[in-house]
């Protein structure tokens, strides 16, 4: 089983990677982050029914557990370390700086964790029942909180200019 | 802006800025098979610390007073030492709750359901969880009040015997009584004043997403 996750894992490894930095990059040690994402993707694992695609569950499985993580830090700041919190900065493995990705990066930033996610789902070419079923929300409810977020979006990028 | 376009966008800040360095198979083995180096794991050992500290707490320092004292031979005074040790003990007892409750609450998670299902099944759990300790609480402290209440009063005499007027100890002690009796009637809002200033912001954060999940904006 454990060289099943891995290679699963392995070859889908960009979601956690996306969600860590949409969700965590103003943390200092976001391999901590990272590596729980993981250690949370394995506890769920043996409930992975493969009906679904191996990538739609661990969306599933990711997105709950940023959203779960964020909580806990919030309701335990004695254990959480200050130091712990840097700009909210767009992570720079790229000297070029492209304004639009940095304009599409920040914008999505300011979103709820719940709007974050919506978005993140679309903009990843999920259909909007798929999207639907990972949130919890009705399809037509998907629709007009995608379409509210996409003017939200553009919006900023119409300041931005 | 069309659709394509912020897509488009997208596609390029994910692949350019959102991926970092693969992580070798290896490297994922290990996080797996070592399942300590999360930023919840971290967590989870500082309240586990705390945990153990206090209950060694507990239970150290009433042996380490009643070995003391055997040592010595102080003549015991049954009143201070029985309030020094209670109060002391409560402390501890109060830390271990937290810590406990801090470790449930990090240990449950609903990664598998969907996002709303999963935060109805953490404010469900949570407040399930609070009642049990709510109870726990109110039972704990109604038992040690009546204890004092009654101690007191057998020392006292009875109620004829009183006083609010004079400086001596039967003063005291009917002072002590008094507080007694109004901590006994405010426990109960003293605990859910407790829970509200512990745990609002939590219980606000996930009834506000609850909220913003079943609105159909």
């Amino acid at each position: 089983m454990e060289r099943e996750f891995t290679e699963l894992l392995f070859q889908n490894q960009g979601i956690v990677h996306k969600i860590c930095n949409l969700y965590f990059n103003n943390r200092v040690e976001k391999e901590d982050y990272q590596q729980e994402l993981i250690i949370q993707l394995w506890k769920a694992f043996p409930s992975f029914n493969k009906q679904s695609k191996f990538s739609t569950w661990m969306y599933r499985v990711c997105l709950n557990a940023a959203i779960d993580i964020i909580r806990k830090e919030k309701s335990q700041p004695q254990l959480v370390k200050i130091e712990n919190y840097e700009a909210n900065k767009i992570p720079d493995k790229d000297t070029v700086k492209n304004s639009q990705q940095e304009q599409l990066y920040h914008a999505i930033n300011k979103l709820s964790d719940i709007d974050k996610a919506i978005i993140t789902l679309y903009l990843d070419e999920f259909s909007y029942k798929e999207i639907a079923d990972i949130i919890g929300i009705t399809e037509s409810n998907t629709g007009v909180k995608i379409n509210r977020i996409k003017s939200q979006i553009l919006k900023s990028f119409e300041n931005g200019k | 802006m069309e659709n394509n376009e912020l897509k488009k966008i997208w596609n390029t800040l994910a692949e350019n800025k959102l991926i970092d360095s693969e992580l070798a198979k290896e490297n994922i083995l290990k996080i797996i098979t070592k399942k300590g180096n999360g930023i919840i794991s971290k967590m989870l050992r500082k309240s586990k610390i705390d945990y153990y500290v206090h209950l060694a707490g507990l239970i150290f320092i009433p042996i380490a007073t009643l070995i003391v004292h055997l040592n010595i031979r102080i003549p015991f005074s049954t009143m201070r030492a029985y309030f020094g040790l209670a109060f002391v003990e409560l402390f501890f007892l109060y830390m271990i709750i937290n810590a406990l409750r801090n470790i449930n609450f990090l240990n449950f998670s609903y990664n598998n359901s969907s996002i709303k299902d999963s935060i109805s099944k953490v404010k469900t759990r949570f407040e399930s969880y609070w009642k049990k300790e709510y109870w726990v609480s109110l039972t704990f402290g109604y038992a040690f009040l009546a204890f004092t209440f009654v101690h007191f009063f057998i020392i006292v005499g009875g109620f004829h015997n009183l006083s609010f007027a004079n400086s001596g100890f039967q003063t005291f002690a009917s002072y002590f009584i008094f507080v007694i009796l109004v901590f006994m009637v405010v426990w109960p809002f003293i605990l859910k004043i407790q829970y509200r200033m512990r745990f609002s912001g939590i219980l606000d954060d996930v009834n506000e997403t609850l909220i913003e999940l079943n609105s159909e904006y």
